[in-house]
């Protein structure tokens, strides 16, 4: 029996929060190899497309953006949840996101490579992928987009894998009975974390500090994936104000992703005393205010618009309120505000059931927004529009691929919350208070003991 | 250095489409089926347009207009902006350049350029039987590895070089036969084959050339002259 | 070349963007693994306290 020689703050959801690692059972396999198989379809749609050429797709002349790079401004977008709660909020001192942080993250870890991975989907010539290295020009949108993006995937990693560190030292030492070679993991990972409360005070300076450069990077992130279109001269897209409008919608629906994501673990893992009803409460009240954060951008961009009248502007303004894409942009605003709006303010007090159907309308309808933004100003581009009018109707390959690439979070997600615990334990202990953390000599056994006479 | 430039006189211009299949032939554009171009994934480097009839209520013109399109070759290109490989790149006259060996295929220039004159290869170039017998084997030698009229691959964006291989071969033939270089040996295939003689091409720095004498003339405009782009394919509209 | 044709060039010419990238990239590697051992060696003063247990 191995000694346990390094230090756990006590938490009373200790036993819950670890209760899934210990455990595998079929169903959960049968969830994985059904989405393995999702995934699998999309590599196979991905293949035949790398084969044949992009003319597999329904993008063509004057849309040459899809589809693809909905996904992408929506995938990375989704990946801003994880960091405004742990980060942002992190910041903020707002205590009552300690249980949200892994979770929120973990959704931040596991879309942003499926953000890149639309990217290379919409290549040409994705085996020319390192000419961005080799040959980049940094006036180029792109490539502050690629250093951005990869900056924030790196940082992710890094914060999230620091943040799991105590926790994978939690499971190495308590988990003796799943197999050998995930004990090896855990000690592999751990790093020899001992919990000293010298690693504790440098392991909260170190997330303090990052939470502030997070917070950064993620500002610095979407802007610049806004910027992409807004550096061009098409109308629609060449506007100020499509930093902010893209940075609001990306906190926005990443936040209703954790709500969704937080009501799944909650019920299939029991885990009702750690993520209290408490937190989804709070989240309602954030979501109110990006819901109508978000109007007033929308407001403040349109309104703008229809008083210029300037006609090229006027085209695209026109095919999204009454034009080909009405039935979207519509549905869209009802999706986004109102409907949402309706229910937090009457119906999601308390209930998580209303919490869970607002944020996923929330999420459909971000997604077709960002469709909005994108497709509606190809159709109409500055000059063409007096010359040709172009249409996009996605093709099934676009919809498989885009169907894999949630699949692949799913799983990702779904497997993770199988090996590490998805609450962070150590951080919401309730004896784990920072002043308690003196680096001073005491003997690690003997500081557990005394712990709990005084608890 | 010459500045090179086109000007199309749309007072000549018959709208026979001349130039765009003069242009394809000349470039190796690729077909498409037409399947294809219903989906408007024709490549036409130079494209004809019917213009919209703008005016109601008064008497409209019975005559239909067209508008004929080669890339602008921008002093100012939005499309060299946005590349993030410089596969598209301005040389030293003038003219806007695209190099189909490094082009990764993001198709930022294709939407980056307000006039629309890229083009996107959405799958393997192909020609009709017989057609693919007769490519025109003339090559660019320069930066790029594989420009203009080299048979490019899938994935990459192409567009007007105001046939760039007819300057290159200017230059080795004036080479060859001992003699300077003339701008008027330069002409670009669809200036070639224009059946209204509605097009010139020349050096827009040279005061002596039919282009920089018809550009200063009370008839020429510039497309979206407000959007900065300072394009060198002036118009000189009807009238 | 004055200062401003040497920023134009950064950023015009290929080859200096990719550059940035790798050294943001590298950068935020060194940092992050120095970040990370400093943590984990953040308790070894009170190290010999444990050894003598042992």
């Amino acid at each position: 029996m191995r000694r346990e020689t390094t230090y756990h703050p006590e938490n009373k959801d200790t036993t819950a929060v670890l209760a899934p690692l210990r455990d595998l059972p079929n169903r959960d396999l049968l969830l994985w190899a059904l989405l393995a198989g999702v995934v699998g379809v999309g590599v196979l749609a991905y293949v035949r497309q790398f084969i044949l050429g992009l003319g597999v797709t329904g993008m063509n002349r004057p849309i040459y953006w899809g589809v693809y790079i909905t996904n992408f401004v929506f995938f990375i977008g989704l990946a801003h949840s994880g960091t405004f709660i742990s980060a942002i909020l992190r910041i903020a001192g707002a205590e009552w996101r300690k249980p949200l942080t892994r979770a929120a993250e973990a959704i931040t870890l596991f879309s942003l490579p499926f953000g890149v991975a639309s990217i290379v989907v919409d290549m040409g010539r994705p085996d020319r992928l390192l000419n961005v290295i080799i040959y980049g020009r940094f006036e180029s949108p792109l490539l502050w987009d690629f250093t951005a993006v990869s900056l924030y995937l790196f940082s992710s990693v890094v914060f999230f894998y620091l943040s799991l560190l105590p926790d994978i030292a939690l499971c190495r030492d308590r988990l003796n009975d799943v197999p050998s070679w995930q004990q090896r993991m855990y000690r592999i990972l751990a790093l020899g974390w001992k919990g000293t409360p010298g690693q504790y005070h440098r392991l909260e300076k170190v997330l303090d500090g990052m939470a502030i450069f997070m917070t950064l990077v993620v500002v610095t992130v979407h802007t610049v994936v806004s910027w992409v279109f807004g550096m061009t001269l098409q109308p629609g897209w060449h506007t100020a104000l499509i930093g902010p409008f893209f940075l609001l919608g990306a906190i926005f629906s990443g936040t209703a992703a954790v709500v969704i994501v937080l009501a799944i673990l909650r019920r299939v893992y029991k885990l009702e005393e750690a993520l209290p009803l408490s937190l989804f409460n709070s989240l309602r009240k954030l979501l109110i205010v990006f819901s109508i954060g978000w109007l007033y951008m929308m407001i403040a961009e349109h309104l703008t618009i229809f008083y210029g009248n300037m006609p090229e502007e006027m085209e695209v303004f026109w095919q999204r309120f009454t034009g080909d894409f009405a039935s979207i942009f519509w549905l869209m605003v009802i999706f986004v505000f109102f409907i949402p709006l309706y229910i937090f303010l009457f119906r999601a007090k308390n209930s998580i059931k209303w919490m869970v159907i607002a944020s996923i309308l929330i999420n459909i309808g971000m997604w077709l927004e960002r469709y909005i933004v994108i497709i509606p100003t190809e159709t109409r581009p500055r000059l063409l529009y007096e010359l040709v009018q172009g249409a996009y109707t996605p093709t099934l390959t676009e919809w498989i691929i885009t169907l894999s690439l949630f699949a692949g979070l799913v799983l990702l997600y779904a497997i993770f919350t199988r090996f590490f615990p998805i609450i962070p334990l150590w951080e919401t202990t309730e004896t784990l208070a920072p002043e308690e953390f003196q680096p001073r000599r005491r003997r690690i056994f003997g500081v557990r003991r005394r712990r709990k006479e005084n608890a | 250095m010459p500045k090179w430039s086109m000007v199309i006189d749309l007072d000549k211009c018959v709208a026979c489409q001349g130039c765009s299949i003069a242009c394809r032939f000349e470039n190796n554009t690729p077909i498409v089926p037409p399947s294809e171009a219903a989906l408007g994934r024709s490549i036409l480097w130079n494209e004809v347009f019917p213009l919209r009839h703008e005016e109601e209520g008064a008497i409209a013109s019975d005559q239909a207009k067209f508008l004929t399109r080669p890339c602008m070759h921008c002093e100012n290109p939005p499309c060299v902006k946005v590349c993030p490989v410089e596969a598209t790149y301005q040389d030293e006259e003038g003219i806007v350049r695209q190099n189909y060996a490094r082009c990764i295929g993001c198709r930022f220039c294709t939407v980056g350029c307000p006039y629309g004159v890229r083009y996107f290869n959405w799958y393997e170039p192909s020609w009709e039987e017989g057609l693919d017998q007769h490519l025109n084997p003339d090559r660019v030698s320069g930066r790029g590895d594989l420009e203009g009229p080299a048979v490019r691959p899938k994935g990459v964006v192409e567009k007007c070089t105001y046939c760039i291989h007819r300057l290159h071969k200017a230059h080795d033939r004036a080479e060859a036969e001992g003699r300077a270089f003339r701008a008027e040996d330069y002409v670009p295939a669809c200036v070639q084959t224009c059946t209204g003689k509605a097009r010139f091409f020349g050096d827009l720095d040279d005061p002596n050339s039919s282009v920089s004498q018809l550009a200063q003339s009370r008839r020429a405009f510039r497309l979206l002259e407000e959007a900065g782009t300072h394009p060198k394919t002036i118009y000189l509209h009807e009238g | 070349m004055s200062i401003g044709e040497w920023i134009s060039a950064f950023f015009t010419v290929s080859g200096p963007g990719g550059i940035v990238v790798l050294f943001v990239i590298g950068l935020a590697a060194l940092v992050y693994f120095w970040l990370t051992r400093w943590i984990i060696t953040g308790g070894e003063e009170q190290k010999s306290d444990y050894d003598r247990i042992r």
